[in-house]
């Protein structure tokens, strides 16, 4: 059996013991193809999170995993490591002896909310850099699989910062079972004789994961779709007033805007990078999978990479919101192919030429990203005197890329 | 300085949506054609309403709209409605505003008139 049959093996595996979900199953597999890949699953109680994270990991590493308990944690700070007492005793050498969450390849955290700051700033420095530290002492960690699983509506112990968060490529959110899928759980936990995870076998050894990693990595997207990851992003991102760095927030940041029934109204702190990263990742993962990577698969994706990343203005129900947003989104990304606006840019990246010019300010004048690259180019005709100043969209629009003295930053 | 995959995600792009540039490079004698490659719009389809906001032309007698523009228009409509209502609320609130300013104002001027004019307080 080659690589790829037995990662569908694994996702096949998985189904056979967990009901429903299965987008989320599916999503959760393509995520571990790449290195160092984190998942984090946000669901309420009982619904099943750590049973997900514990028959991926033992499907990939087998029993070499590792559990945090958040619960347990708490008391605890010896995730990372602890000293040696006897060599301090007799040598007088601080020796640190790694623990075993470090050295498995299989990480889990369970109810990541209770972690206490020391163990997740620890984990976050993991996440970041790929080592760890303790009494001084650094340790690189390897490739590895880590699954953390929280419910929000907990009362957590300790609120984590954003950026901890933004480490996980994507976000998975659990729902309850519906009444026909409760009696298929029952014949499920029967078959298997009330025992999910120990009769989960181990479908594909960490050597081959790391294998199928490389080969993803190997893959060549297509223009097109790395084009369309990066709109989507830039699209969660921007703002002709330059949110990121204004004290002033949407929606106060938005009066009067040209641009406030936009998409960009609704988001008040922006993507990272990290959103790209992650949403090529699985691209790629996708396309060695399943030899094709849509639109709409990274419509589908987004609604995994995002969620846990930004915050919305109005958030009455994350996933929701954010279904809504992403269909605003397909709509808009028609609509630049219907005033054909890329075409034009690509013309206008050629050559300057005042008629195509003149569309693609219209065109500016309906989508930010757009008005963003040819107020970039703009400038740049106005160094090589085809364009005068008062003449320019910038200009007559009174938006300006970020600048002191003419230079740009 | 433009990235190699930037520039190939344009031309693909324009290879999907194509536009055909003729003439001069000035503003005279110059043709920008819209072609479409893979679905040529059929007469009555949503380019006349397109053309006619985008271009300024006429539109048909019959305009007939493909579901992804009539989504798009509905839409900005849905947009611009928000946009009318949120805009007459802050009118209604400014105009509130106006008048129990416009009364304030009259009473202190009728109270500095009666300070000024000791028979106006009299009659008062």
């Amino acid at each position: 059996m080659d690589i790829r049959s037995k990662i569908l093996q694994l996702e096949k595996e998985i189904n056979l013991r967990f009901v429903g979900n299965e987008e989320a199953i599916r999503m959760m597999i393509l995520n571990q193809l790449h290195p160092r890949s984190t998942t984090l699953i946000r669901a309420g109680r009982g619904v099943g999170k750590s049973t997900l994270m514990l028959l991926l990991l033992k499907g990939i590493c087998g029993d070499d995993l590792v559990v945090v308990s958040g619960a347990s944690e708490v008391k605890r700070g010896e995730v990372v490591g602890r000293l040696h007492i006897p060599s301090l005793e007799k040598e007088g050498i601080e020796k640190v002896l790694w623990a075993a969450f470090i050295q498995s390849k299989g990480k889990a955290l369970d109810e990541v909310n209770r972690l206490n700051p020391y163990t997740t700033a620890n984990i976050h420095h993991l996440m970041q850099f790929g080592e760890v530290w303790a009494y001084g002492k650094r340790a690189r960690v390897g490739d590895y699989v880590l699954i953390a699983n929280e419910n929000p509506m907990d009362a957590t112990s300790f609120i984590h910062p954003p950026p901890f968060y933004d480490r996980f490529d994507i976000c998975l959110f659990l729902r309850s079972l519906t009444l026909s899928e409760k009696f298929q759980l029952q014949e499920i936990l029967e078959k298997y004789d009330w025992n999910l995870i120990s009769s989960m076998p181990q479908v594909v050894s960490f050597d081959e994961l790391e294998e199928a990693r490389k080969e993803v990595a190997t893959i060549e997207l297509d223009p097109s779709v790395v084009g369309n990851i990066n709109l989507l992003v830039r699209d969660f991102q921007a703002c002709i007033r330059d949110k990121e760095e204004s004290e002033i927030k949407p929606p106060a940041l938005c009066e009067g805007c040209h641009f406030i029934r936009d998409i960009c109204g609704t988001i008040r702190e922006p993507l990272s990078e990290r959103a790209t990263v992650a949403l090529t990742h699985l691209a790629k993962a996708a396309q060695w999978l399943n030899g094709k990577c849509e639109f709409e698969d990274i419509l589908r994706m987004a609604l995994l990479v995002f969620p846990h990343r930004l915050t919305l203005v109005r958030t009455r129900n994350i996933i929701n919101d954010m279904v809504e947003i992403l269909e605003r989104e397909r709509v808009k990304m028609a609509d630049r192919n219907v005033r054909k606006q890329w075409s034009l840019l690509n013309e206008l990246l050629k050559d300057f030429n005042r008629a195509a010019y003149g569309l693609a300010r219209e065109a500016a004048i309906e989508d930010v990203v757009f008005a963003e690259e040819l107020i970039r180019l703009e400038d740049q005709w106005i160094n090589e005197g085809r364009l005068r100043r008062d003449d320019t969209l910038s200009t007559q629009m009174g938006w300006r890329r970020p600048s002191y003295q003419g230079v740009p930053f | 300085m433009e990235s190699d995959k930037y520039r190939r995600f344009l031309e693909k792009q324009a290879e999907k949506n194509p536009v055909k540039i003729e003439g001069s490079t000035d503003n005279k004698g110059f043709k920008i054609t819209w072609n479409n490659v893979r679905d040529e719009p059929k007469r009555g389809s949503s380019s006349d309403i397109l053309d006619s906001l985008y271009l300024g032309k006429n539109m048909e007698e019959t305009v007939i709209i493909e579901r992804k523009v009539a989504g798009l228009l509905k839409d900005r409509l849905r947009g611009l409605e928000d946009e009318n209502l949120r805009l007459r609320k802050r009118l209604t609130t400014l105009k509130i505003l106006l008048i129990a300013l416009g009364t304030s104002l009259l009473f202190v001027f009728i109270l500095l008139f009666s300070l000024l004019i000791p028979q106006f307080r009299i009659i008062l």
